[in-house]
């Protein structure tokens, strides 16, 4: 009988471990070929194997190249739900191009889900390829879709490549780079990187928000969102309004993502030791903060190697063009080199390369090179010149003009070692949010001035690899990993604590709850998923003072008891701190 | 968290492991060769990659990336407008359960857009609906 009941012990624990074993299976992506015979996947021109890639055929090492990309993400990914990528490198219109811009790619994923079993948030879009791993189940079920865009919607993301780049009517000197090695070359575009770019966007890598408006279909947030934290006032999206949502949306350098498992993991990846370049001269401008892009040339800007008195470069020559050149743009050797040298030189973007520039500020004798920007804010600067020694950066045309509108400016960069590049003063990665707002960038990238680059910045940078970054981490704090994660930013502490520091004693159980912000003094109609915590749900009560306050706390907590949350008697304790 | 996720998962099969040797006596040799076998797997696409400072591809305005000409984002509209005008939007889908759907294809798609320029080229994200807008502000700026 002993024997039987390990017999049986053993067996329950067998099954539960495979049963464990089952969920934490790696992701399956399949590829739904949907190309025609002897186009896009299925090219049959000969090509000759290149950086790792076999194939034999353009249409192979299309494929290569994306079952290279599917199977970083399936050793990066669990799930039991196998995903299917419909994709085309067929002409299908959703790739337009001209002789000198043109859509290399795009991708989406098919459908999004909200209040499907497994999720952790309610009332919250998550991409469906993501839906179905929490649910364990397909949300989309049946074969895969079998021709373009075809109904039911059962494949989960669509992909698009450009068929035509390299011809006469599309990015005419450009070519796709096949080769698994990321070496594309100055003229080529990596395939690879892109690829595994747009999956991480079909993954739910994006949200779901229009950000030029703030608004999100039905009115209900993203499960990204959930962790899109702008530090200016201090919520998440989901905790605001659209005109809230819309005016953080535009906050440069302000929004960062709060997930717990990013930020663990940014320290792993981002370099440590972030500058800013300050006005040190005259005193009445001293102290004043100048936003800046970087070089991809000459050695980087440092605190010993930036600093000193800024000198407007002068060439003297107004270079004919459409637009034209102007005489303090750079473009030709400058004239006043005795005031140039020894100083940083400040020269108009525009009418020639970045590297022309700063070479003949080099040779006049400077230090260091500003570039103003001709149309707009601080800007980075591509280009290749080993012959380039001195640091260079980009700046707005605003803070040009402040330089140059004032005698005797002088300027510095300072370290601030313990800050990684890229992230805010708490270690949080920051997301991309320009001003004016980038519909399909804005929001649903990280920002561009992390380093190294990231895979998922709204730019694909040259020195891309395999390595898909704090991407990977990002998607488990959406819960890819199976796990309810809470922002960083949470109200963790045992018990709801208010404004006025009263203790409720009430237990800060685990949530997330319901709030009802409010939309011009006046409470919205839906519900809005935040915080992860039930403290969380009062903390966009906390900029109102007084009777508001009180007010505001009052109709969360009476939302709270409505819902089951909470019972009368912890409503009531934390009616009674509000007297405290 | 994966190593959390996966330190349960050890726990786990160790028990099982040693019930397995109480209950079948003698299997110690093959209990050692599957927990060999079954190590999870390592999680290698998280190199540590810091210090390199890398190109970054050439912006504009506060952080945006080179704008497209006029010609370009009319060209580049036009071309896109053609398309999604064939694919009808669809509405949520709510089920009795609560649970809501929407299909959001293709009119979400966002473009990954490579742009070339004297300075250097830039591949940025666009989507549909800035593509329209751009082209319609430019639009607009002609007439004026």
């Amino acid at each position: 009988m002993k024997k039987m009941k390990q017999a049986f012990l053993f067996f329950a624990i067998f099954v539960s471990v495979c049963a464990l074993f089952a969920s934490a299976e790696a992701a399956t992506i399949e590829l739904n070929n949907i190309d025609d015979d002897g186009v896009g996947f299925n090219d049959p021109t000969p090509a000759s194997p290149v950086g790792g890639n076999t194939g034999t055929t353009v249409g192979a090492q299309r494929l290569q190249v994306f079952e290279r990309a599917a199977e970083i993400w399936e050793n990066a990914l669990d799930s039991n739900v196998t995903i299917v990528v419909q994709s085309t490198f067929q002409d299908r219109g959703f790739t337009p191009c001209t002789p000198t811009s043109g859509a290399i790619g795009a991708a989406t994923s098919l459908q999004i889900f909200a209040n499907t079993p497994g999720l952790h948030w309610p009332n919250t879009w998550h991409k469906v390829a993501l839906a179905n791993k929490l649910a364990n189940a397909d949300q989309a079920p049946g074969p895969p879709d079998s021709g373009f865009l075809a109904e039911p919607f059962a494949d989960d993301i669509i992909a698009f490549f450009n068929p035509n780049v390299g011809t006469a009517a599309c990015l005419t000197t450009r070519v796709w780079y096949y080769g698994l090695d990321h070496n594309e070359g100055a003229s080529g575009i990596d395939l690879l990187a892109v690829v595994l770019h747009e999956i991480g966007h079909g993954l739910g890598f994006a949200n779901d928000v229009t950000e030029a408006s703030g608004a999100s279909p039905l009115g209900l947030p993203d499960v990204y969102s959930s962790f899109t934290y702008d530090n200016v006032v201090d919520k998440a999206w989901n905790q605001m309004h659209n005109a809230e949502r819309a005016a953080s949306a535009v906050r440069f350098r302000k929004v960062v993502f709060a997930g717990p498992e990013v930020t663990a993991e940014a320290p792993n990846v981002l370099t440590l030791g972030d500058v800013d370049l300050f006005i040190t001269a005259p005193s009445s401008l001293s102290g004043t903060i100048l936003l800046f892009g970087t070089a991809a040339f000459g050695p980087p800007a440092t605190q010993a190697n930036f600093s000193g008195n800024v000198v407007l470069g002068v060439d003297g020559v107004v270079g004919a063009g459409s637009p034209p050149g102007t005489v303090n743009d750079g473009c030709e050797p400058l004239t006043n080199g005795g005031a140039i040298s020894g100083n940083i030189a400040l020269v108009e973007r525009g009418f020639c390369a970045f590297t022309v520039k700063v070479k003949n500020a080099q040779n006049a004798g400077a230090t260091g090179v500003l570039v103003q920007n001709n149309a707009g804010g601080a800007f980075g600067m591509a280009g290749v010149d080993p012959t380039i020694t001195i640091p260079s950066l980009g700046i707005s045309t605003a803070d040009g003009n402040l330089i140059r509108s004032n005698s005797g400016v002088a300027v510095a960069l300072q370290s601030f070692p313990n800050r990684m590049v890229g992230a805010d003063d708490d270690g949080r990665v920051m997301i991309f949010t320009p001003n004016p707002v980038q519909g399909g960038s804005s929001g649903s990238h990280w920002d561009q001035k992390p380093q190294p680059n990231l895979l998922m910045e709204p730019a694909i940078n040259a020195d891309l690899t395999d390595n898909l970054d704090l991407t990977d981490e990002l998607l488990f704090d959406t819960s890819w990993d199976g796990d309810l994660h809470c922002p960083v930013t949470s109200d963790d502490r045992a018990t709801v604590f208010l404004a006025n520091g009263c203790n409720s004693g009430v237990a800060n159980d685990l949530g997330p709850f319901v709030v009802f912000p409010e939309l011009n003094n006046k409470k919205i109609a839906g519900p809005v998923a935040g915080g992860c915590y039930l403290a969380d749900t009062l903390k966009y009560c906390s900029p109102r003072t007084g009777g508001d306050y009180a007010s505001c706390v009052s109709q969360v907590t009476t939302a709270l008891l409505n819902s089951g949350a909470i019972n009368g008697s912890e409503k009531g304790a934390i009616q009674d701190c509000l007297d405290e | 968290m994966r190593k959390k996720y996966f330190g349960k998962l050890w726990l786990l099969l160790l028990a099982s492991v040693a019930v397995f040797l109480i209950a079948i006596p003698g299997m110690t040799d093959n209990a050692e060769d599957e927990k060999t076998t079954t190590a999870p797997e390592t999680k290698s696409d998280s190199e540590v990659t810091g210090g390199v400072s890398g190109l970054k591809a050439a912006t504009d305005e506060d952080g945006n990336l080179r704008p497209l000409t006029v010609q370009e984002s009319q060209e580049l509209d036009k071309q896109l407008k053609k398309t999604l005008g064939k694919f009808k939007k669809h509405g949520p889908k709510t089920n009795p359960d609560g649970a809501i759907s929407l299909i959001t294809a293709p009119h979400s798609v966002e473009l990954t857009i490579l742009t070339d320029g004297p300075e250097g080229d830039s591949v940025h994200c666009m989507s549909a609906e800035e593509l329209a807008a751009a082209a319609a502000k430019t639009e607009k700026a002609e007439e004026e």
